[in-house]
């Protein structure tokens, strides 16, 4: 049996609107358009205006009104056409506020030292000879004056700015972060907000930097979110299921890429009460050389690369993680203690990233000492996604380079594994 | 009852009839709203004074001067209407409903605070009231959410609004007037204009000053909010147009007499002599006490013993808060996930602290996550360990069966456990609940 991503996801969908009638779906073009990737296709026909909501093009707003409806006590999932649409909800950061306060300083630093010199330089002259420097440079200090008055206020100014900023931090606009992950928390445990945040994420095709880039990093970052990120049909359909029933706000990133493709399932992914929990990574192939730890679109890399390595006689296990916060480290720890070798693999940046994330998890645990090899990550080129075909392609991790990675993780116990396995 | 007619207090803008002008007003209505806007600014003046002696930490921004908004409006809404407003929200968060002293426990982070400590001024909830927000104008969309969610269950209730002329620029807030007016959601958005945006006048930050026009296909309304009648005809006149025609914008004019919060003096950017001008000419509390009197509704005397016994009142109420014992330790890994699936939180050093779950005592009344929702989604390894679990009892039984007749003890004891708490620890009933004891007087 088969399932592409796009039925998974429309058919958790439909079941969980059918479900419960809390739940609607909120978005542009998720109506009467059916989606702008036909995931939410044939739900308005079926459960009409009130259910399913197309709202204007603007993220900020739309994101705070889905937030602001879970608080009052409805699980609405809300669709970004995509994750890259969510800076406008989350973004405006606060880099604004630090220059402010810098340039303040500065001011006012340059202000006093000019003022000391002139005026003991001043005082050595004789009285004549003050009155004729003063009559010549009457303009010029009064305009001396007037500037220093003017860098005052502006000193001031931006003192006050910084105060500001600093009052209303991260002034601009962080619904997601600020409002739905944080709400819980700061009220006790008595406003929960039940939402999904959901759209496609990462690097799509020929988009350019403004449209590809992953989110799960920047948004697992937060406590008080649950991150998910689904690879296959099974995964999708099970995770958003999961997803909408959770009482916390949920951010669910999928990939523009896979939507369209069948995925092998098994009978009982189709039915109703098919649920992925969350916070469990699933083996994809097992092994017992090398770790491959991924999440997404990469999970299809790795798969690609440990059949290549079978070819060479290297048995490497490709973890799915699934849920990106939390993160499933028993698996992986459990997995390295049999492989002793690991490589994590992501389309998004390496920098504070997943991989960063799994490595520092491990150094933290007992396993590290079951590594034989330092633990190597595979991660999207440190570069915003460039347009053209090759360049794009070379920007995130190919097969080829996990294999190479992998190899060289391995060093010298590559042809001890080979051996091993005649 | 009496009757009086109200003057110089409506502008409206796309309206054919603006609230009635004439209003009744009854004794006990009068004393209430007034005994509500003396304990407010009386509590205002402690928790300022309480900052100034380092007690409160963090922001703190004072009602003073505005208390009429809040205090008209409260007495004409239902109890099924919410509120969501800024972070100037101690007024609104007494009037839905939380004691003064779970307010001032909140300011001083002991642990009977109506966030237990964790929200503290900016951040307090109640029952339909969704908080006072540190974000300027993140309100906004979240009301019109909220109004979103009584029109979706058509409950009948109306969402109220409120941000400040500071925030009436922002652009999310154009975002939410433009789909609340699409999808007609009952919200009545309410610019609380006090004038002053932090240090900066309206007309130094803004290009229109009219503020109720400024929804523009929205219909508004400009209320003198310094006088509580006029504000409580304006909402009882809202709150019907939002049931029948959808979004209204109204704009209170009103003025705070202490600085945005408590690091501004407030005397930088205006002059001491506008902000007495203010308090002699048009305060709220002063100017309704003296309708009062000209009504026959109390006298003199009657109101003087009224405000001395708030007064005194409210000192002995923030004065017991003070003794409470901070916030427990254990309190920092409480509540961060309804339903937590990580198996530890990482403490500063390591994955050593245990998720605690105490959001079913808060507000004082039970506010369960409904099981259903809990158990619903499984969580973590559970399903492996069901399964294993139920492979097993299966085992049982069978080897039970072959050994024919014996106990079958071993099949009935292994049977499957669907229950899991999903990793969190109950904590233990937290000494007591929280919330509608304290202000009983505690020997």
């Amino acid at each position: 049996k088969q399932m592409t991503v796009r039925d998974a996801l429309n058919s958790a969908l439909d079941d969980e609107l059918a479900r419960d009638d809390r739940v609607f779906i909120l978005g542009e073009e998720v109506a009467q358009y059916d989606g702008a990737y036909k995931v939410s296709r044939g739900l308005w026909k079926k459960y009409g205006d009130k259910r399913v909501i197309d709202t204007p093009i603007t993220e900020m707003g739309f994101a705070g009104i889905a937030v602001g409806a879970a608080m009052a006590g409805l699980r609405p999932v809300c669709e970004f056409m995509t994750w890259n649409f969510s800076m406008q909800a989350i973004d405006h950061r606060s880099s604004r506020r630090g220059d402010c306060a810098a340039a303040g300083q500065e001011q006012v630093g340059q202000d006093g030292g000019r003022h000391a010199s002139s005026s003991s330089g001043r005082r050595k002259m004789k009285k004549h000879k003050l009155k004729k420097l003063r009559r010549k440079m009457k303009f010029e200090w009064a305009k001396v004056r007037q500037r220093r008055e003017m860098r005052k206020e502006k000193a001031f100014q931006a003192k006050l700015i910084s105060q500001i900023k600093q009052a209303k931090a991260f002034s601009a606009e962080q619904h997601i972060i600020n409002s739905a992950a944080k709400t819980f928390y700061m009220s006790a445990g008595a406003v929960n907000v039940p939402i999904v945040f959901r759209g496609p994420n990462g690097a799509a095709s020929g988009v350019a930097a403004q449209h590809s880039q992953c989110f799960a990093a920047w948004y697992a970052h937060c406590p008080g979110l649950k991150v998910l990120s689904p690879y296959d049909a099974e995964d999708a359909r099970g995770l958003l299921k999961s997803a909408i029933r959770d009482p916390d706000p949920v951010v669910f990133l999928e990939n523009e890429l896979v939507y369209g493709t069948a995925f092998p399932v098994a009978d009982n992914v189709a039915d109703k009460d098919f649920l992925v929990p969350i916070g469990k990574a699933k083996i994809m192939r097992p092994g017992k050389d090398i770790t491959l730890v991924a999440h997404s679109k990469a999970v299809e890399t790795s798969l690609l690369a440990a059949a290549e390595l079978a070819k060479k006689g290297i048995e490497a296990e490709v973890i799915n993680l699934r849920s990106i916060r939390p993160l499933d480290t028993a698996t992986i720890f459990a997995s390295v203690r049999k492989t002793h070798h690991l490589v994590t693999v992501e389309n998004g940046w390496p920098q504070h990233g997943v991989g960063a994330e799994i490595c520092a998890r491990i150094m933290e645990d007992q396993t590290f000492f079951e590594l034989d090899a330092p633990v190597w990550r595979c991660a999207g080129v440190d570069v915003p996604m460039p347009y053209a075909k090759t360049l794009e392609a070379h920007a995130l991790p190919r097969v080829q380079d996990l294999v190479e990675a992998t190899l060289k993780v391995l060093g010298g116990k590559v042809g001890k594994a080979a051996a091993a396995n005649k | 009852c009496s009757c009086l007619t109200l003057e110089n207090t409506f502008k409206c803008y796309d309206l054919e009839n603006g609230p009635t002008m004439d209003v009744e007003l009854s004794r006990e209505d009068a004393l209430t709203m007034y005994t509500q806007m003396l304990e407010l600014r009386r509590f205002e003046t402690v928790a300022g004074n309480y900052y100034k002696e380092r007690k409160i930490r963090g922001f703190c921004h004072l009602y003073n001067g505005q208390e009429a908004v809040a205090v008209g409006m409260k007495q004409r809404l239902r109890s099924c209407d919410s509120v969501i407003t800024a972070y100037r929200c101690h007024a609104w968060t007494y009037l839905m409903g939380v004691s003064l002293y779970e307010i001032m426990a909140e300011l001083f982070g002991v642990r009977t605070g109506c966030s237990r400590g964790k929200g503290g001024s900016m951040h307090m909830y109640s029952d339909k009231f969704y908080g006072g927000n540190g974000i300027v104008g993140a309100q906004v969309p979240l009301g019109a959410g909220i109004g979103l969610a009584h029109s979706y269950r058509k409950d009948n209730g109306v969402s109220v609004v409120l941000y400040g002329d500071g925030a009436a620029n922002q652009g999310q807030i154009f975002e939410s007037f433009n789909m609340a007016k699409l999808w007609c959601l009952p919200c009545i958005f309410v610019c609380e204009n006090n004038h002053y945006g932090m240090g900066t006048h309206v007309k130094r930050a803004s290009a229109m000053t009219e503020f109720y026009m400024r929804g523009q296909y929205i219909p508004g309304l400009w209320v003198d909010g310094n006088q509580v009648l006029a504000v409580r005809s304006a909402t009882q006149f809202a709150v019907e147009h939002a049931l029948k025609h959808g979004p209204i914008v109204l704009e209170m004019s009103t003025y705070r007499y202490v600085g945005h919060s408590m690091s501004d003096p407030g005397t930088s950017y205006r002059s001491r002599e506008e902000v007495q001008a203010t308090r002699e000419k048009r305060d709220p509390i002063t100017s309704f006490r003296s309708q009062i009197i000209a009504l026959c509704l109390a006298d003199e005397e009657e109101l003087k013993a009224l405000d001395d016994k708030t007064r005194k009142q409210v000192d002995s109420i923030c004065k017991k808060a003070t003794t409470d014992r901070e916030v427990e330790l254990d309190e920092l890994h409480t509540d961060i996930y309804a339903k937590n699936v990580d198996g530890k939180i990482r403490g500063v050093s390591g994955f050593h602290l245990e998720h605690i779950k105490l959001a079913e005592v808060c507000f004082g009344k039970p506010k369960k996550t409904p099981a259903s929702e809990i158990n619903d989604v499984p969580v973590g390894a559970e399903i492996d360990v069901a399964k294993a679990k139920e492979r097993q009892a299966k085992q049982d039984a069978k080897k039970a069966k072959e050994a024919k007749g014996g106990n079958k003890k071993g099949a009935d004891a292994k049977q499957p456990k669907g229950e899991g708490d999903g990793g969190d620890k109950k904590a233990k009933p937290a000494a007591q609940p929280p919330t509608k004891a304290p202000p009983a007087p505690k020997k």
